[in-house]
């Protein structure tokens, strides 16, 4: 599992230096300024990762609350001149020394907040008063909180997240279906609010890209003119054209359609088997947990990785609507990062504590 | 501590989740799959149109060159300034600095194209998108202003055609437009080959149009046009165009047309006409008409240029008058129908049916005359019974053979076609054509039929260009000489060669010979059609020669239109073509072989310089002016009065021709001033 991560990750940070140069050197001058950035995640990525792979992940139980008031107060934190807004969304936190993605934070501090919450008794997720009813809470709050910078997608994927662990924590199916009817409706009165105008804007155009090629379908349109330029076999490693300025920020969420235009559909195909492969390796890392609590623990992982990787490739082929999803380990290096590998050290350490009776 | 294992369902579940993102990847993979193989080559076709910037690279527009090389007309690059205002306006962080990179750009851009301050402001700030600044700006001054980096300034090349000898030969090169695509004349015709290819660069570019260093990059280079190599002589069309603007001003006629064309071969040697436009600036009228012009409405205006642009010499037709019965006498010779010995008896007219034809000098008659003192006569009762004789059929058939029934083939767009009388006419017709009244033609086409005679019954295919050259100097296509037909035997030409050799002789007192020179030649006096008739008072005065008899070197055709004051072809075009004649046959290095008359007369012509230093002004002049010299003072005064003469040149005892001009510098009596001769003199000019 290390191992694919690993080799995701270097391929990620050749990735960024291939999708970002151009960029890079237009914006700064510098074709190695991206480059750097990404360097410098992945190391302190990695650092996180060795970290979380030593420390046994029950001592996690501990921070599970502290890790959720966090979360939440850098959330809030947002609607405060600390928030910085880009594109007409308040989604970072500017630290000085470093922007923090508080909806990344918080996916983070969910995962281990029920993981323990759940974690001691599989009976609770049955009941809902000490049970269902607080996550619902918990996770109604965050979505409302992240809804309001806007950021569907964040909101989108912290949904599926939350609703995907308590699936395989056990909860009733007819509250499952429930909880979807609900997050579906409110998903719809969000759009055809008068804020959500935008959001409907990217459904439409995710139907049909062309039809406003210039407008709100012009990121999809580059993209599917760069995996259409890529073909089989690709371009060859630099040598995208539309990362020249045509595909706006080559090398974050859309590094996937770069990657197709210099690699092809082979080059496509082979980081999603190894996509595939890890999120494999993940479920068996679940499904061989000693424990209840490790077990959702890594299904939690293992659901936001496969959730970000398929979201991703979905938005890039035009096939769900245009929302900035990272590709984890991929895209240029930033909170995502950070996160993720301090996950998949968690992860790690969780395969070092198999369940007794697991084969191995 | 208790461990909390996981349950089966929950495994279960797992397993579940996985296997819904394992359908999701199947589901992406066949997505990524269609977009990339399926709909990928027309993703691709539509990303190369975007990243691809396809460039035309302009092929230079070949020279028009004379037969020696000398160029006429040749293609300079000029480069247009264009303005974004939009960029010019946003360029600075602050409004403040906005507005002062605005007058900074603008002060920069006056200063370096020496434009007004204001006129510049006004364009930069406009409110469209994209403007013209300036054009026709140099290189050096492009390369600044490129070199200043301006805001929102781009610079275009694009290449101009320019003719460096202004109005020069105009109505035979012609001019181009504004997109440099021949206008008229040889730039017209020859258009194809002086264009040239046009070049491409396709190239990929960023999104903001910078070319990429990695990418395809194909250069399809440009092919220049060819260098079209004209028959003209610089040289000899100089002669011809600084002799009939003396010709125009002297005879007052509306204008004078000259042709000269080379009998053995059809390359016309010099095409000139009065009133030859600068094809820098074709649309500019000429100078003595540019109030008039100015008033004009736009269709009188159009019309003015097209007359303006016609070269007369191939597009338009003239009465011919006695020059055609060269033709005439040619077909007579050719069928037999008389010889050079029979004679031919004028009795003042001839009864045509129910026409009295006259000769020119009616009620005078000319007598009896053989075949050379008729065409010396120009008598015109001899050529209708010359027609007569031939008939219809065979004279037709022989115009056929003189190639005056049709158009020439000159190449030269627009040629004009001869207006004869109909082939199926009667007699009269028939009898006027004889001597050429009745029909107009082309100057080309009777150049062409008359160099016959001078080519031993040769027609030859008249043309302009000899040659064209690709931009290495290689010919790729040579206008090699065609015979286009016979006209008359090889007898029959050196009889006629012999006729026309007569008529300078005889002819007009013997006022048309060159000492030195045997030529041949023939006038011709018609009138102008006006409406329903000819008119009373304009002519065409023309003078068809050919030089030297020997081994003729040229066919020279000089017509004035509507002369004033004397209006015969042999007092108004005959001395202008004798004149040209001189200078052309002195410029070809043809020896002049005198007769021992001619050289009598010659050295009659010469006389020995006097000594006229110390003379007062008046008894100098007086006393060069006796001898038959000319003489001026330096500088030029207008009283002869108080002068003494100090000194002369050429200095006494040199010895001249009559006429030459002899300056005399002088000190004006009583102030002791003198004046120094400075500056090139008028010494020497004959």
């Amino acid at each position: 599992m290390a191992a694919l991560v690993l080799g995701l990750s270097l391929f990620g940070i050749v990735m960024v230096f291939s999708a970002s140069y151009y960029t890079a050197l237009s914006k700064y001058g510098n074709a190695y300024e991206y480059l750097k950035q990404d360097a410098i995640w992945m190391a302190v990525g990695w650092i996180a990762f060795l970290f979380f792979a030593h420390v046994d992940y029950h001592l996690l139980k501990i921070v599970a609350w502290p890790a959720l008031a966090v979360g939440l107060v850098l959330l809030v934190l947002l609607f405060t001149p600390m928030g910085k807004t880009l594109n007409n969304a308040t989604r970072w936190l500017d630290f000085g020394f470093a922007t923090v993605m508080p909806g990344e934070v918080i996916k983070f501090s969910l995962i281990v907040w029920i993981a323990t919450y759940l974690g001691n008794d599989p009976e609770k997720i049955k009941r809902i008063k000490d049970g269902l009813a607080p996550i619902v809470a918990v996770t109604g709050i965050v979505l409302v909180l992240i809804v309001k910078q806007p950021n569907m997608s964040t909101a989108g994927i912290i949904g599926i997240l939350v609703l995907g662990m308590m699936f395989v924590a056990g909860m009733r199916l007819y509250w499952l279906v429930f909880l979807v009817g609900g997050g579906v409706a409110a998903f719809v009165a969000v759009v055809l609010s008068p804020k959500g105008a935008y959001m409907l804007q990217r459904i439409t155009t995710a139907l049909d890209p062309f039809a406003d090629e210039l407008g709100s379908g012009y990121q999809v349109v580059q993209s599917l003119l760069a995996l259409g330029s890529g073909g089989v076999t690709g371009v060859g490693l630099g040598k995208s054209i539309q990362k020249a300025l045509y595909l706006p920020e080559p090398m974050n969420d859309f590094i996937t359609a770069i990657i197709g235009e210099e690699l092809g559909l082979i080059g496509l195909l082979i980081m999603l088997i190894a996509f595939m492969l890890l999120i494999w390796r993940c479920c068996r890392i679940a499904l061989r947990a000693k424990d209840y609590y490790g077990m959702l623990l890594a299904s939690g992982i293992t659901i936001l990785l496969g959730t970000q990787v398929i979201l991703n490739v979905a938005v890039v082929s035009a096939t769900f609507f245009p929302t900035g999803v990272v590709l984890p380990f991929i895209t240029l290096g930033g909170n995502a990062t950070l996160i993720f590998l301090s996950l998949m050290g968690i992860l790690f350490n969780i395969s070092k504590h198999p369940s007794e009776g697991a084969l191995s | 501590m208790k461990i909390v294992k996981p349950r089966k369902s929950n495994k279960l579940r797992l397993m579940v989740v996985f296997a819904v993102f394992m359908l999701a990847f199947i589901g992406l993979s066949l997505r990524l799959g269609w977009h990339m193989i399926i709909r990928g080559e027309e993703y691709a076709d539509q990303a190369t149109g975007q990243q691809t910037s396809d460039t035309t690279i302009l092929a230079t527009r070949g020279s028009i060159v004379d037969r020696n090389g000398a160029d006429l007309a040749i293609s300079a690059t000029t480069h247009t300034i264009w303005v974004r205002p939009d960029s010019v306006r946003s360029n600075g962080k602050t409004d403040e600095e906005k507005a002062l990179n605005v007058q900074l750009e603008a002060k920069a851009l006056s200063d370096t194209l020496g434009m007004d301050f204001d006129a510049v402001m006004e364009v930069i700030t406009s409110e469209r998108k994209l403007l013209k600044l300036a054009k026709n700006v140099d290189r050096d001054t492009a390369d600044k202003i490129r070199e200043e980096s301006l805001a929102g300034i781009e610079i275009t090349e694009d290449a101009k055609r320019y003719y460096p000898l202004g109005a020069f030969a105009s109505q035979v090169i012609g001019s181009t437009t504004d997109d440099n695509n021949g206008l008229s004349g040889i730039e017209l015709k020859y258009n194809s080959y002086l264009a040239g290819l046009n070049g491409r660069w396709i190239k990929n570019k960023d999104n903001r149009k910078n070319s990429l260093a990695y990418g395809t990059d194909s250069y399809y280079s440009p092919e220049d046009g060819y260098t079209v190599v004209l028959t003209i002589d610089q040289n000899i069309q100089y002669i011809v165009q600084q002799e009939i603007a003396a010709c125009q001003e002297r005879t007052r006629s509306a204008r004078v047309m000259c042709l000269i064309m080379d009998p053995k071969n059809g390359e016309i040697l010099a095409s000139a006409q009065t009133g030859e436009y600068d094809p820098n600036n074709p649309r500019d009228p000429l100078p003595q008409d540019a109030e008039s012009f100015a008033e004009m409405t736009t269709e009188e205006q159009v019309d003015y240029w097209n007359k303006m642009w016609r070269n007369f010499n191939i597009c338009d037709t003239y009465e011919p008058g006695s020059t055609f019965k060269l033709i005439t006498s040619s077909i007579a010779l050719d069928t037999g129908v008389t010889n050079l010995t029979e004679s031919i008896y004028c009795g003042s007219s001839i009864q045509v049916y129910d026409w009295q034809l006259k000769c020119w000098n009616y009620p005078h008659a000319h007598g009896w005359q053989n075949l050379s003192q008729a065409v010396t006569n120009s008598c015109n009762v001899a050529m209708v019974q010359l027609v007569q004789r031939i008939g219809a059929t065979r004279f037709w058939a022989g115009l056929d053979a003189f190639g005056i029934t049709e158009r020439t083939g000159v190449d030269y767009p627009g040629e004009g076609s001869n207006i004869l009388q109909s082939e199926n006419g009667g007699p009269v017709e028939l009898a006027t054509m004889s001597y050429g009244q009745g029909i107009a033609v082309t100057p080309v086409s009777l150049v062409t039929a008359v160099s016959s005679i001078a080519n031993d019954g040769c027609v030859m295919q008249p043309h302009f260009v000899k040659e064209l050259r690709d931009s290495d100097g290689n010919t790729v296509l040579a206008n090699e000489p065609v015979v286009k037909s016979r006209s008359m035997s090889e007898q029959t030409a050196k009889d006629m060669l012999g006729i026309m050799q007569d008529y300078i002789i005889n002819g007009s007192g013997g006022r048309m010979k060159i000492a030195g020179y045997n030529t041949g030649g023939k006038t011709g006096t018609a009138n102008k059609p006006v409406k329903g008739g000819y008119s009373a008072t304009d002519v065409y005065g023309s003078f068809i020669g050919v030089a030297p008899i020997e081994d003729p070197k040229f066919v020279i055709l000089v017509i004035c239109d509507s002369p004033r004051g004397t209006i015969y072809g042999s007092t108004t075009a005959a001395p202008c073509a004798v004149e040209i004649e001189k200078r052309v046959l002195q410029y070809m290095g043809i020896t002049p072989q005198y007769t021992d008359k001619e050289l009598k007369a010659l050295n009659r012509a010469r006389v020995t310089i006097p000594n006229v230093v110390g003379m007062d002004g008046e008894s100098a002049m007086g006393k060069l002016s006796s001898l038959g010299l000319e003489s001026t003072l330096a500088p030029m005064i207008e009283t002869t009065a108080k002068l003494n003469i100090i000194d002369q040149f050429p200095k006494a005892g040199e010895e001249v021709e009559k006429g030459f001009l002899v300056t005399l510098y002088y000190e004006v009596e009583g102030t002791g001033e003198e004046f120094e001769y400075i500056g090139d003199g008028e010494e020497g000019e004959d």
